[in-house]
C-alpha cells in the first residue's frame, strides 16, 4: 500500500464529501477515491495481470520509438500513409495493409511484442457507440 | 441464422471462434453484429485466456462523445465458415464479441428483423 497526498480545489472536496456522506455514509471518501482510480486504470485496459502489463510497457517502448521519428516518417513517401512496425526501437517492416504486415513480422520475429502503426498525424480513431461500451 | 432473444430486444448474433496468432489456442464466443462499430471488440477475459498480445494503440469514441485509447491485438477470427486472419480488435470489459464493419463489409448480410433472422454471404 502507498499513502499519498494530493491538492484539490476546496470546493470541489466539499461538495466530494457531501456526496460521499450522502450516498456511502461516513468514513467512506477512501474507498470511493480507490474505487475511481481502479475504474480509471480499468477503462484503459491496464487493470490486467503481470504478464499482460509487461506486454503493454514493451509495446509502449516500441511506440515511444515510432513517436520519435514519425515525423521523418510522414516526410517519406515510402513510408507515409502506410504501416509500420518497430521492434526493439527500429522500424523492421512497412506495408499498407496491416495484417499482412502482423502476418510477415511475427512472423519473422515471433509472436512478440511489435508496435503496428500507420504513418500519419495524430492517433488512429475508430468510433464504438454501442451504448452497452459506455465504459469501455 | 436466427437472432438472439438474450438481447433485448432480439439482435443478430452468432457463434465464433477466436484464435491467438500461429496457435491452436482458441475461444468460442457469441459475437453480436454491430454496424456501427468501426472495430471488432473482444471481451477482455478472452485476452487474458489466448495471451494475446498488444500490438497497438487507437483512440476510441464512444456513443456519448467520450474518448479514450485502448491497445489493439491482431487474432484470427472464424465463423460460419468464413476465416478472416490477423484482425485487429480492441478489447473491453463485455461478455460478448461486438464485430464491426471491420469485418461485416467483408460479406453481404440480409437482417430480416420483421422475421428475426439473417443471412451472411461471401458473393
Amino acid at each position: 500500500m502507498v499513502k499519498t497526498t494530493i491538492e484539490v480545489d476546496d470546493e470541489l472536496w466539499r461538495r466530494f464529501s457531501l456526496l460521499v456522506l450522502r450516498e456511502k455514509g461516513e468514513r467512506k471518501k477512501n474507498e470511493v477515491i480507490v474505487k475511481i482510480l481502479k475504474d480509471y486504470v480499468e477503462r484503459r485496459g491496464l487493470l490486467v495481470e503481470e504478464q499482460q502489463l509487461e506486454y503493454i510497457l514493451r509495446i509502449e517502448e516500441e511506440r515511444e520509438a515510432f513517436l520519435k521519428v514519425r515525423d521523418e516518417l510522414i516526410r517519406n513517401p515510402v513510408y507515409n500513409g502506410k504501416y509500420v512496425a518497430v521492434f526493439q526501437g527500429k522500424i523492421v517492416g512497412y506495408d499498407e495493409e496491416k495484417e499482412r504486415l502482423a502476418e510477415t513480422v511475427y512472423k519473422k520475429y515471433g509472436y512478440v511484442p511489435i508496435y503496428i502503426d500507420k504513418v500519419a498525424p495524430g492517433e488512429r480513431q475508430v468510433e464504438i457507440p454501442s451504448p452497452e461500451l459506455a465504459t469501455l | 441464422m436466427n437472432y438472439s432473444s438474450e438481447y433485448s430486444p432480439p439482435a443478430p448474433s452468432l457463434k465464433i471462434k477466436l484464435a491467438r496468432p500461429f496457435s491452436d489456442h482458441s475461444l468460442e464466443l457469441q459475437a453480436k453484429l454491430d454496424t456501427g462499430a468501426d472495430m471488432t471488440v473482444i471481451p477482455q477475459r478472452a485476452v487474458s485466456e489466448l495471451r494475446l498480445i498488444p500490438a497497438s494503440r487507437v483512440s476510441v469514441t464512444s456513443f456519448d462523445g467520450q474518448r479514450i485509447w485502448r491497445y489493439t491485438y491482431f487474432v484470427n477470427l472464424s465463423f460460419n465458415g468464413f476465416e478472416y486472419k490477423m484482425v485487429e480488435v480492441i478489447s473491453a470489459q463485455h461478455r460478448d464479441v461486438l464485430l464491426g464493419r471491420d469485418i461485416l463489409n467483408r460479406l453481404k448480410i440480409i437482417l430480416d428483423g420483421k422475421n428475426l433472422n439473417f443471412s451472411l454471404f461471401d458473393p
